[in-house]
């Protein structure tokens, strides 16, 4: 990323009001050309609805998107020229081949002929996927089908790539193919709006990064800027195999805790190649912040054998997105 | 060229479902085989002929002529018959099919009768239904016959009676028995002649060119059924904001719907028409087919729009297409010719795609021009026009 990179995106109080909720209440961003911006929030924080404001899909109650020089409002067909989007829904025709449907989605911006054979050659190319590019989409794993979601966006080049929880639903490999292609195009010069539930992938790929729940942006910055908010607060996680009553309340009025949530684990939210879901899963991730982790750990350890919980695992980790979220809201992100 | 692109994409994702093409090809083919099969004549077979008796004499002759069809038992079986003043309209009914026949009994009919000369009864008859057509001239023939007798018969009393100035009424009653007896004398019987005239030209109407009209038509607004399928399930899948975040306008967007909709029907409507004419249908005028088909998968490209913006689901425009389609279908006369709906219900296919276009597609199969079916062609260009606005006006995108 240069040093004197200019916004080549940016989102001036925005809101988005569906009757009296406001799904999206007076967000602000710039993104910096040739960055990976990432918005990390929980489900239903409003990251879908920013993503459908800037990509002129919804139009805004109030407030400004500029993309690339265009406002949204004014000069909408300029906007989606310079966009990509990856939905989180695999938006393809699931009777059409891969080739048929990056054809298509190519036409839609406007590409034709020689360039629209090179540019599905590349696109499936970075998708992985060339030597299947006949099979119709019906045929692929949930993997594949969201390989080729993404490959559909970046056939035109775009300048900004806006992606909205690529990988949701899918096997680690696909996951790991997907963040790759990411890092991949950003070194080839695309700016990324990247919007996810997964703090991993945001710390993985992002420069910078926007903190969302509720409809507003409650921290933005550097991932290291972010982290310090949290100061020197370690995170326990606790793996139990289910929870008892009352063991989060006992966990909160211990001495040097800051504070408790449960979740399910993160692989809990795992799928398999075909991207469905696994058994139900009744363990529970019990996350406690404290300063003073060495000391408060076995306090916990104590408590949950009280009550008799069946621990499977203990870690304590470094300040992280998620223990940002759980210090600024109170909750994981996965609440 | 967005919307071409999106159309061809439509086309291809319909043809590549075997399910669709099931409902959409094969069903019509298999009804139209089924329904003419069974049915047979219509005309023999459902119910009684409609028919339309103007009665324009002023005299005791034509109400003699004209009453049986109200009255007699054997008459009113056969005949379904209405009270009609104005023999033009008569014959444009017949010419259309709607009547399978109209007797005209003239003004002066009483009154030359009575006065020794001879008059004429005219009798319209539809081409298409020659067995129903050839039992109504048979009764007028069979009426003007008891007239003719009767005419004959009153004459001759008159002539023998009149100047004996005789009391016995007996020997009046031999006087015109003799005299009826002399009716029956075949040069006698000319005294009142029958004059068919088919009221429109063109051949027979099979039931199985009725229905490869019937179901053709009704098997295209199922293909509506399938647009509004395609836009609500693009809507659902996020292929339609996905086109919406790319540099397409909505117009571009909706034209390339509805012309995908459009050359799914076109395509259904040259199998079907394929289909039916090597089973020995004759469509007639080549120009005049294709215009009514033209303009009745107008209509259902409209009414495909306008069912995406009426259902908000995929379910709920499965329940919203059926009703309308079975509703325009019963009573727009793709189960039952219109001709056997009762007189009140007749003019209700007029409210429906299939009215029109049955009754342009029967008219070319009767002979019609292409002419001759532009006001059929206007009327659901109409209601294409009428379903496509409020579609677009009323349409959910997001």
């Amino acid at each position: 990323m240069s040093d004197v990179a200019q916004a080549i995106v940016t989102v001036t109080d925005l809101v988005k009001r569906f009757g009296d909720n406001a799904a999206v209440d007076g967000v602000s961003f710039d993104i910096l050309e040739g960055e990976v911006f990432g918005l990390l929030g929980p489900n239903g924080a409003g990251k879908t609805t920013v993503i459908s404001m800037i990509s002129c899909l919804l139009a805004p109650t109030s407030g400004e998107v500029i993309v690339d020089g265009a406002s949204v409002t004014k000069d909408p067909r300029k906007v989606k020229c310079a966009l990509g989007v990856v939905p989180q829904e695999i938006a393809l025709y699931p009777t059409l081949t891969a080739l048929e449907n990056l054809r298509f989605w190519g036409r839609m911006y406007g590409l034709g002929g020689r360039l629209l054979e090179d540019r599905v050659a590349e696109a499936l190319d970075t998708a992985g996927l060339a030597d299947r590019a006949r099979e119709r989409i019906e045929t692929y794993s949930g993997g594949m089908k969201r390989r080729i979601n993404i490959a559909a966006g970046i056939m035109h080049h775009p300048r900004v790539l806006l992606m909205d929880e690529p990988t949701v639903g899918i096997d680690p490999q696909s996951r790991n193919h997907i963040l790759e292609t990411v890092k991949e195009l950003n070194r080839r010069g695309m700016t990324v709006l990247y919007t996810s539930h997964y703090m991993e992938e945001v710390e993985f790929l992002c420069d910078r990064v926007g903190i969302i729940d509720h409809g507003k942006v409650i921290a933005l910055g550097a991932i290291d800027e972010l982290r310090r908010l949290v100061g020197d607060e370690n995170v326990i996680s606790v793996h139990l195999s289910e929870l008892s009553a009352g063991v989060l309340d006992a966990l909160r009025a211990l001495p040097e805790v800051d504070s408790v949530t449960a979740t399910a684990p993160a692989d809990a939210e795992e799928h398999d190649e075909d991207g469905a879901k696994p058994e139900a899963d009744e363990s529970v991730m019990v996350q406690v912040l404290s300063k003073d982790s060495g000391t408060v750990i076995a306090d916990v350890v104590s408590v949950l054998g009280r009550a008799g919980a069946k621990i499977l695992s203990v870690d304590v980790r470094e300040p992280n997105l998620e223990s940002v979220f759980l210090h600024l809201t109170g909750k994981s992100l996965r609440d | 060229m967005r919307w071409l692109h999106v159309g061809i994409k439509d086309l291809t994702v319909t043809v590549r479902d075997r399910g669709s093409l099931a409902i959409l090809i094969a069903m019509p083919m298999i009804l139209i085989v089924i329904l003419s099969s069974a049915l047979g004549n219509l005309a023999s077979n459902l119910g009684k002929t409609p028919v339309a008796i103007i009665n324009l004499d002023q005299g005791r002759v034509g109400a003699q002529v004209t009453d049986g069809f109200f009255t007699d038992t054997q008459l009113t079986t056969l005949f379904l018959a209405q009270r009609m003043s104005d023999p033009i309209e008569a014959r444009a009914l017949v010419a259309k099919g709607d009547l399978a026949g109209a007797l005209v009994v003239p003004a002066d009919f009483s009154r030359r009768l009575n006065t020794g000369r001879s008059s004429k009864l005219t009798v319209y008859t539809d081409p298409g239904r020659q067995i129903a057509g050839t039992v109504f001239r048979s009764v007028a023939e069979s009426l003007s016959t008891r007239v003719s007798a009767a005419s004959i018969a009153a004459r001759t009393s008159a002539y023998y009676v009149a100047p004996l100035r005789v009391r016995d009424p007996g020997f009046v009653y031999g006087v015109i028995g003799k005299a009826v007896q002399s009716a029956s004398d075949t040069s006698a019987l000319s005294a009142v002649q029958v004059v068919e005239s088919t009221a429109a030209r063109g051949t027979e109407l099979s039931t199985l060119s009725y229905y490869a009209g019937a179901m053709s038509v009704m098997f295209l607004m199922f293909g509506a059924m399938f647009g509004a399928f395609s836009l609500v399930r693009e809507r659902d899948n996020w292929t339609l904001p996905r086109m919406l975040m790319s540099p397409g306008t909505r117009w571009e967007i909706l034209g390339g719907k509805m012309f995908g909709v459009f050359m799914v029907g076109g395509l259904q409507f040259l199998v079907l028409f394929a289909f039916t004419s090597a089973l020995g249908v004759r469509w007639g005028d080549p120009i005049a087919v294709g215009l009514i088909a033209v303009s009745t998968v107008a209509a259902a490209t409209g009414l495909a729009i306008f069912i995406a913006a009426v259902a908000k689901t995929v379910r709920a425009v499965s329940g919203v297409a059926q009703m309308l389609i079975q509703f325009m279908a019963a009573i727009g006369g793709s189960f039952f010719p219109v001709s056997q709906f009762p007189a009140w219900m007749q003019p209700l296919h007029y409210v429906s795609v299939n009215g029109w276009s049955i009754d342009g597609i029967l008219a070319t199969m009767r002979g019609a021009s292409a002419v001759e079916v532009l006001p059929n062609v206007a009327a659901l260009l109409v209601i294409a026009a009428v379903f496509f606005g409020i579609g677009a006006w009323r349409l959910r995108w997001e």
